[in-house]
């Protein structure tokens, strides 16, 4: 049976109940199958309340967080299986070398949570070499580069020149975005989308994927 | 005696409070100073905590002390050609920026369209800032028909082919930055005026919380250097890069400001710097970054009166619209920002002719700003005139004796010029019959008309032939190297 306040808690990001609830579940053995199903309805219910203007984008934050450490406590129990549940493709984003801007990168990797894809953010300040590290390693559908300063947003054309030179364009999808960035510098670096803000790069991604 | 209108948002001991968190932050979390080994240098010459494997800089109350002693309380500043001195930047003084950083036009005729800016969108927006009296910076914005590297120099090259009005433009790399100074001393004829006589100020962001990037801290120091002031200015977003208390907000910023303060006065003792800001306030429903919320205002007339209460001068960025188009909302935005920056005594307000977000440059807005600066300006500049003579008692005496009225009096005579300030045709203030007659226009289109006069009927600026051919001579070698073999702009003034 579905707990209708475990859903109710992590729809309105309330931390201490969902950390409670789960907690308590775990140790009277119930079963974690359908305490994941609740977290996954609380975020979908979550990410309603967002559409709809009742909730804000720092309880979507605050209960993306939530849900993902609620799920760390499954874990062990459920093992791989809370990884490889309903999810989309694989997106790798982070804010390049030199760039220390962290929030509408941020916001992008939320609202792409809440859509259902599997995020790793790589955080900012990263150097080209470090993002083809995680292509090989995670194998995404598609690289999110954020730049915020027009004296960074020159990264953004070395990874992709770096990602023809060493043959991996292929691989995967390229979407780029950030304040000094337009839809005629996404054309001349040869990235495959921009995104002139975190929904709107949301909504590119879904598109490349055919969403 | 003249009265300047002033608002006082802190009180004295509530200013000392924020400086006290400010000196707490510096000493017990330091500074992030990224990739530029040189500025920790600096620090620890000076006797500061440095961890150079975090790139961490500790500040102690010391070294703030001592800085602030140093840093010169106003500054002077004059044209591009170092003839006329415009103002003497600080104290009580109020003057206006234009808001640079665009990306975007917003097309007058189509709401709905914006294009990249190009070269053709910066002649003609240095021509129209040349023509508005109550701006006095003049700062061009990215453009997108050149090279990405060599834009920085582009744009501060044509910004100075079409007004004399100082540049507030950054450059965005080493590279840049040096050809600029180079450009420098060609406008000023010598690089002993360019050193000596101020007549551009270079903006530089540091990013929130407590981070100089590499670019950055490597122009500021460059800039102090030079004697070319920098300015300050950290764009924190409360609930995001910041707290999302206005008041943890300004205690970061001070912090910032202050380590760039330290800083500078330690890459150069006595050379003169700007107190800026550009706090915004994070909208929880949209994720964008508003710098005309009124929460955007608080904080930056609140981190200007510290900055004031430091006689640092000091520049905001406030009146920024945030609408996308020229429209009421942009007008009341950008009001509201200039009265209440004004009135906090911020030194340089920066904004007019910029929407949404400080990404989109319109025209129409820029000659509407021109207005609205005129009347903040009024205000706080001009004051009020309070004399024996202005409070008219002898004048009010004779009328009333005469049974007259005053518009026949003298005393309006000889006062009414300075007493008020008539603004030109896009401010309505005629009659129903004129304004019917005249098509009932709006003021965005009595300022689009205003932009087409100014552009059909006033001759630009001309530089002199050798300075202006060493000039594009500077910046097409730079472009060469990046595949650019002739500047956009020569098929236009060529």
């Amino acid at each position: 049976m579905p707990d209708e306040k475990l859903i109710e808690a992590v729809s309105h990001a309330n931390d201490d109940i969902v950390f409670d609830l789960v907690k308590g579940k775990l140790e009277s053995d119930a079963d974690p199958m359908q305490v994941l199903d609740d977290l996954t309805e609380g975020m979908k219910l979550l990410g309603e309340r967002f559409a709809s203007g009742k909730a804000f984008i720092p309880e979507v934050v605050y209960g993306a967080e939530t849900f993902s450490k609620a799920i760390d406590m499954l874990r062990p129990k459920l093992g791989d299986v809370v990884d490889k549940r309903d999810k989309k493709e694989k997106v790798l984003i982070a804010t390049v070398r030199g760039d220390v801007h962290d929030i509408g990168k941020g916001l992008v990797a939320t609202f792409l949570d809440l859509a259902g894809y599997e995020v790793v953010d790589l955080g900012h300040d990263i150097p080209n070499e470090q993002i083809f590290e995680a292509i090989e390693r995670e194998n995404p559908a598609v690289v999110g580069l954020s730049a915020l300063m027009t004296t960074t947003m020159l990264q953004q054309r070395e990874f992709i020149k770096d990602l023809n030179s060493k043959g991996m364009r292929d691989l995967v999808k390229v979407i780029v975005g950030g304040a000094p960035t337009t839809q005629g510098w996404a054309d001349q670096i040869g990235a495959d989308a921009f995104g002139a803000d975190a929904l709107d790069g949301r909504r590119k991604i879904d598109t490349l994927l055919g969403y | 005696m003249k009265i300047r209108p002033k608002m006082q948002i802190l009180e004295e001991s509530q200013i000392k409070t924020i400086l006290a968190d400010a000196y707490h932050i510096l000493d017990t979390i330091g500074v992030n100073i990224r990739d530029y080994p040189e500025a920790l240098d600096l620090f620890e010459d000076a006797g500061a905590s440095v961890d150079r494997d975090k790139q961490l800089v500790k500040i102690g109350a010391d070294l703030i002390e001592q800085a602030l002693s140093t840093v010169p309380s106003s500054i002077d500043f004059y044209d591009q050609d170092r003839k006329n001195l415009l103002t003497t930047f600080g104290g009580d003084s109020c003057c206006v920026c234009t808001g640079g950083t665009g990306i975007y036009i917003q097309d007058y005729d189509n709401p709905g369209y914006r294009r990249e800016t190009n070269t053709a969108d910066q002649i003609i927006h240095s021509r129209l800032v040349e023509e508005c009296e109550n701006l006095l910076f003049s700062a061009p914005f990215s453009l997108y028909d050149v090279p990405v590297e060599v834009a920085d120099n582009y744009r501060f090259l044509i910004n100075y082919l079409y007004t004399s009005k100082p540049p507030f433009a950054s450059s965005w790399s080493k590279e840049g930055f040096d050809t600029m100074v180079e450009m420098m001393a060609v406008m000023a004829d010598g690089e002993e005026n360019a050193r000596t006589r101020c007549a551009h100020v270079h903006p530089n962001d540091p990013s929130s919380p407590l981070h100089w990037s590499q670019v950055v801290i490597q122009n500021f120091i460059d800039c102090m250097k030079v004697g070319l002031p920098p300015i300050i200015i950290c764009i924190p977003i409360a609930g995001g890069s910041s707290p999302c208390t206005l008041a943890g907000t300004v205690v970061l910023e001070t912090a910032e400001n202050l380590s760039g303060v330290v800083i500078g006065q330690l890459a150069k003792e006595g050379g003169p710097l700007i107190w800026g800001g550009g706090p915004t306030a994070l909208d929880f429903r949209y994720g964008t970054a508003p710098q005309s919320a009124v929460e955007s205002l608080l904080m930056m007339c609140m981190l200007a009166e510290v900055g004031r209460y430091l006689k640092i001068p000091t520049e905001g960025n406030i009146g920024r619209a945030d609408s996308k188009l020229a429209d009421i909302q942009g007008g009341f935005e950008t009001s509201m920002g200039y009265t209440l920056g004004a009135l906090a005594g911020v030194n340089m307000l920066r904004g007019a002719g910029i929407l949404e977000y400080a990404s989109t440059i319109s025209f129409e807005k820029l000659l509407v700003d021109n207005e609205i600066a005129g009347q903040a300006l009024r205000m706080v500049n001009d004051g009020i005139d309070f004399s024996e003579a202005t409070r008219a008692v002898e004048a009010i005496r004779e009328v009333v004796d005469k049974d007259g009225n005053f518009l026949k009096s003298k005393h309006t005579m000889e006062h009414f010029r300075k007493e008020f300030l008539l603004p030109s045709e896009i401010i309505d203030r005629g009659t129903r019959t004129a304004f019917e007659s005249d098509g009932c226009k709006t003021a965005t289109t009595r300022a689009h008309e205003r932009v087409q006069r100014i552009l059909q009927e006033k001759e630009p600026r001309q530089v002199p032939t050798e300075k202006k051919k060493a000039l594009i001579d500077i910046v097409r070698t730079r472009a060469k190297k990046y595949g650019m073999d002739k500047l956009p702009l020569e098929d236009i003034i060529c």
